[in-house]
């Protein structure tokens, strides 16, 4: 299991419940969205899910994220 | 009573952000479901008819209880200024987050539980084909309120009237619906530009509630600091020569009170509150205030006198009496509706 950080810039607190859906991709094991602090944690299964797709899928969903 | 046109408006500049982001995708998923079945958009509509409908039956009642809540807590005047003036901060503060202006002001929200969200997203992904899931949705999106409609919450509970509160949520959540329905139906989103100018419009209406409910609150301490206080003010330079006495011919004055053996009538109505707004009276005996409603519905039949404790409720046609003990000369009684809206005063000499 890899455990990762992320920027993401938030409109609103809504945004956070929307992120955190991103735990019903196969290979996400848990999501921690934090609006007040613009930060994303993701707990990821490497061989299941790679973290260039995890990014993918945050920028698809109209979110700009950093390291 | 607080705008509705405005709680409305603010419900059509935040259908499509944060109520449709989170709400709408959860909608989404229930419809998905239909992708492959035929009629689809018939199905569409009907689904996020239930839905909507759902959201605004539950919605108002919330705002009932919400309301009623306040009436059965029984605030103290001065426990009501305190609460109109954190609602006011509270709403100003959503604004500038809304804005954008700075990170601290992202602060200014209330967050449901995880299990609450995480239920409610699973419960969108529900495969049965019926019209009880989007009902359900629908109704449990209380829940999950967007910042806007969490202010609109607060400001429902502040009216401690619970068909006020009632109406409030009902406007707030109709005024959602129109974007709300196109948004998921044609299932787009708002381009990041119109969402962008749709924020800035919402957030101008969500700062001038928030100045509304804070003058509210400071009218209801008997601030000096108020808009009407500084309004009453400038009235008060013109009552210099009023009459005092029965025994002297009165001064016609638009804002002054006729005063007769210590007793005034003060005329109360849904447009001007208190009429005059400034009365003269004798000082050193009780003073009989006869306010007089003819269907006046508005807030400011519950009248408020804070610094004596009193607080009554008038009847929406008729003359009730207060007496207003013996104050020293000098004395300035200041007195408001239970918002803080309407407000009036009566100098002692």
């Amino acid at each position: 299991m890899q455990t990762r950080n992320y920027k993401v810039v938030m409109r609103c607190s809504s945004c956070a419940m929307i992120l955190e859906g991103l735990e019903d991709l196969s290979g996400i094991e848990k999501v921690i969205a934090n609006y007040k602090k613009e930060q994303l944690e993701i707990v990821f299964d490497e061989t299941m899910i790679a973290e260039v797709d995890i990014l993918e899928a945050i920028e698809k969903g109209g979110y700009q994220v950093s390291p | 009573m607080t705008n509705l046109g405005i709680i409305f408006l603010t419900g059509v500049t935040t259908g499509g952000l944060s109520c449709m982001a989170v709400q709408g995708g959860l909608l989404a998923g229930t419809l998905a479901q239909q992708v492959e079945k035929k009629e689809i958009k018939q199905r569409a509509v009907g689904t996020i008819t239930i839905f909507l409908v759902a959201k605004l039956i539950a919605y108002t009642i919330l705002g009932f209880l919400l309301g009623w809540l306040g009436t059965i807590l029984q605030l103290s005047p001065t426990m009501r200024a305190y609460l109109q003036l954190f609602i006011g901060i509270f709403l100003i503060g959503t604004a500038l987050r809304l804005f954008n202006v700075h990170p601290i002001f992202r602060h200014f929200i209330i967050e449901p539980p995880k299990v609450i969200t995480k239920y409610i997203r699973k419960l969108a992904k529900n495969r049965d084909d019926d019209l009880a899931t989007p009902a359900f949705l629908g109704a449990l999106t209380i829940f999950i309120p967007c910042g806007v409609t969490q202010a609109m919450l607060l400001l429902a509970m502040a009216t401690g009237n619970p068909f006020q509160a009632a109406l409030i949520m009902f406007a707030f959540v109709l005024g959602t619906s129109p974007i709300f329905f196109g948004l998921v139906y044609m299932a787009t989103r708002l381009g990041e530009k119109l969402q962008g100018q749709f924020l800035k419009v919402a957030a101008v209406v969500v700062l001038i509630l928030g100045l509304i409910s804070l003058e509210g609150g400071l009218n209801l301490m008997g601030s000096p600091i108020s808009y009407a206080a500084f309004s009453a003010w400038l009235n008060q330079d013109d009552s210099a020569n009023s009459a005092l006495v029965a025994t002297t011919s009165p001064t016609q004055s638009q804002n002054q009170s006729v005063e007769t053996e210590n007793a005034i009538t003060i005329k109360v109505d849904d447009s001007d509150g208190y009429t005059p707004a400034v009365a003269q009276a004798r000082a050193a005996q009780p003073l009989t205030v006869t306010f007089t409603t003819n269907g006046t519905r508005s807030c400011a039949r519950s009248v408020v006198f804070r610094t004596l404790g009193l607080q009554k409720v008038l009847p929406e046609s008729g003359n009730t009496q207060i007496t207003i003990p013996s104050q020293p000369s000098g004395t300035t009684v200041k007195y408001t509706c239970s918002m803080g809206m309407y407000r009036g005063q009566i100098n002692f000499n």
